[in-house]
């Protein structure tokens, strides 16, 4: 994965702007922010990009527009649309109009970062099966879980979960990622994310407790991260 | 056509156009019944002058007719006064009076081609109308035809008299009329006007105001009260809808006011690191309550907006439930709590599973929330026949006492608010799960008694 790729990001809202530049930059991307539909347009006739995340509403030319324009240049770059809208024609029509994928506002940065990662690699990484964090080893044919040796028995939630964080080591897992791309859920219902809680406290149970180094760590209110050293 | 715009003068114009019409044929029935009466009151006379000229018919000498001479001077002469002709039955004029002769009738058709013997016919000369008589008689033992004539300007006269009194009663009774019909139905359409005026004046801020009711049992006091009724229902859903948004703004108030503080106080003075990542975590926590709250807000106002498209497909309610089991299970078992779900039977129903899940969804989690640890929360699910698919999630929680349960499916209401709060109820899931059955064309029944548990019961038709 290229991790210098530039990115335009395209939002009126400045504070939100700046913070997603800062964010997006600390994991060591290039960005670059328009804040009109008419600035996002020129930025993208005058530089490269490997990447756009695109408000939908914006002052003057939508981003709906600006999109359709990017396609008719032929410019296969993914778009990732950010929309405050979530009725379901809402998201038809920005996929119809070629959006790769769409993110409802408010939404969780960590989960911006993993779907950006997604669109970036999804041309160029084949699926991996095997995985190993510190003693943890884990196989996604097999279903095989070994920590220190020792082979750890998981449910088949907590085998998900478990790959599911193999897939984003070393980065934030939201519970909206996991609601998402785990339980297939498009709404948030409310018991989801105490069901999600559960399920997480169980595998770390199984995981983790008999072992000083903690593999599984909660950010509190963020989500949590496969991760070696503590956070 | 030029129609006049209020309806009053509409009303006005076709009263008198219908009166108008009804008097136009009073009058031409009249006169006519007048004229005949008048008539044959005159032929009666004529007649009788038919006979005296037949009496008073004389032969002179020389073979000419004549009419016999009064015996005293003092009554009039027959001949003078009345106009008589006598034709032989051949058509050859045998006499004609001077008075025939005065009233300008000339000498109209040949009495051959009389049909009948007696007949009377209508004739005008230049400027009256005369009736005539024809008859045969005998005269010695000759036969004559004998014709007498009469003056019927006096019959007209009368009859056009009647007419003039007509023409001027009429018209007179036609304005009256018109005045009359506009003033009733001015009178009528009062209570309209008076409705209209106070309807002008009610907006969304007076939705309480009523229209006035002039009599509730007539055609407009009945349309007073549908439209009242219909201001009922708009200011009962504008309440609800004020009260939903007032109340929507102070449930988002609470988190606000939470990660207002917390960045207050965390930036009253140094910290140490470990300190700021605490309270940004307690305020991502407030963030995520407050997204997920609006998320619950958007589906049910999407649910108002009565647009709604549900996607429904055959659906097994016991697969659905078995399925809802496996997924929220997991919470009861951390209660220690056993969810069993019983089948009674299959239950193929037409529903959006994404809805009608979270609709069960939303009961089993309150099930789960409000009940003790190591009790028992019982699902059954089934057909009611061929019409109707049931599912009862019954718990042995504290049950929800008569006061509460009638606004429990009511949005943000809460039976114990700092516990539902506690346990991350939004007030939503009961008034979601509801609008979620109702959408199917289905109900949800409450049944509970405090300290023995409640029992929920979703029907819901199968097509």
């Amino acid at each position: 994965m290229p991790e210098n790729a530039q990115i335009l990001v395209v939002e009126d809202d400045s504070k939100i702007a700046a913070t997603l530049k800062q964010g997006l930059e600390r994991e060591s991307y290039k960005v670059r922010i328009a804040a009109t539909g008419e600035e996002a347009f020129f930025l993208l006739n005058s530089e490269v990009f490997s990447f756009v995340c695109l408000d939908i509403m914006l002052p003057g030319r939508s981003g709906i527009e600006v999109l359709k324009a990017v396609r008719k240049m032929g410019l296969g770059i993914p778009v990732l649309l950010l929309t405050a809208k979530d009725a379901v024609e809402d998201r038809v029509e920005g996929l119809d109009a070629g959006a790769d994928d769409y993110l409802v506002k408010p939404f969780a940065f960590p989960e911006l970062l993993a779907r950006i990662r997604s669109l970036l690699r999804r041309t160029s990484q084949a699926q991996a099966t095997r995985f190993q964090i510190a003693d943890l080893e884990f196989n996604a044919r097999t279903r095989h879980v070994m920590r220190s040796g020792k082979a750890i028995d998981l449910t088949l939630k907590e085998f998900d979960l478990l790959d599911y964080l193999f897939r984003h080591k070393g980065n934030i897992v939201s519970r909206e990622m996991l609601a998402k791309d785990v339980w297939k859920e498009a709404s948030r219902a409310t018991p989801l994310d105490n069901v999600i809680d559960v399920h997480m406290a169980r595998l770390r149970r199984k995981i983790d407790s008999s072992h000083s180094q903690k593999l599984i760590h909660t950010l509190r209110g963020v989500g949590f991260m496969l991760k070696e050293d503590s956070v | 056509m030029i129609r006049p715009k209020n309806i009053r003068t509409r009303l006005a114009l076709w009263y008198s156009g219908v009166l108008g019409l009804i008097l136009l044929g009073v009058v031409a029935g009249v006169s006519l019944f007048f004229l005949r009466g008048l008539r044959e009151e005159f032929d009666r006379t004529l007649t009788e002058n038919f006979e005296r000229a037949a009496r008073h018919l004389e032969v002179h000498t020389d073979g000419t007719y004549g009419m016999r001479k009064p015996e005293k001077s003092s009554t009039r002469d027959f001949a003078e006064e009345m106009p008589v002709e006598v034709w032989t039955p051949n058509g050859d004029l045998l006499y004609r009076s001077p008075a025939w002769t005065r009233s300008g009738l000339g000498s109209p058709v040949p009495v051959t081609t009389a049909q009948q013997k007696y007949a009377i016919v209508g004739e005008r000369s230049a400027n009256e109308r005369f009736r005539i008589m024809t008859g045969e008689t005998s005269s010695g033992d000759q036969k004559v035809v004998v014709r007498v004539a009469a003056s019927e300007e006096r019959v007209w006269h009368e009859v056009k008299e009647l007419l003039g009194v007509f023409l001027f009663i009429v018209p007179l009774a036609l304005i009256l009329a018109g005045f009359a019909g506009y003033w009733m139905a001015a009178k009528a359409l009062r209570p309209v006007e008076a409705m209209g005026k106070r309807a002008r004046d009610i907006s969304a801020e007076n939705l309480s105001d009523r229209l006035p009711v002039s009599n509730p049992d007539d055609e407009l006091g009945g349309l007073a009260q549908v439209i009242n009724g219909l201001l009922s229902r708009l200011e009962k859903s504008f309440e609800e809808l004020r009260r939903f948004t007032s109340d929507a703004s102070h449930e988002l108030r609470t988190p606000l006011q939470a990660l207002r503080s917390l960045g207050e106080v965390a930036l009253q003075s140094e910290q140490p690191t470990g300190y700021y990542r605490d309270v940004i975590s307690s305020m991502l926590e407030e963030t995520d309550r407050m997204s997920k709250l609006t998320h619950s807000l958007l589906t049910l106002s999407r649910a108002d907006s009565g647009n709604y498209r549900l996607q429904k497909t055959k659906t097994s309610l016991p697969a659905m439930l078995e399925e809802i089991r496996s997924f929220i299970g997991i919470l009861a078992e951390e209660k220690g709590q056993k969810l069993t779900v019983q089948v009674d039977s299959e239950a193929l129903a037409e529903v959006d599973p994404v809805i009608f899940r979270q609709a069960v969804v939303n009961l089993i989690d309150n099930a789960i929330k409000y009940s003790p640890e190591g009790s028992e929360i019982r699902v059954r699910v089934g057909a009611d026949g061929m019409r109707q698919a049931i599912v009862e999630v019954k718990d042995q929680g504290i049950g929800i006492s008569d006061e509460h349960r009638a606004r429990i499916f009511d949005r943000f209401y809460r039976v114990d608010k700092s516990r539902s709060r506690d346990l991350g109820g939004s007030g939503l899931g009961l008034s979601i799960a509801k609008w979620a059955v109702e959408a199917h064309g289905g109900t949800i029944e409450l049944d509970s008694l405090p300290d023995q548990g409640s029992s929920f019961r979703i029907l819901v038709p199968l097509h």
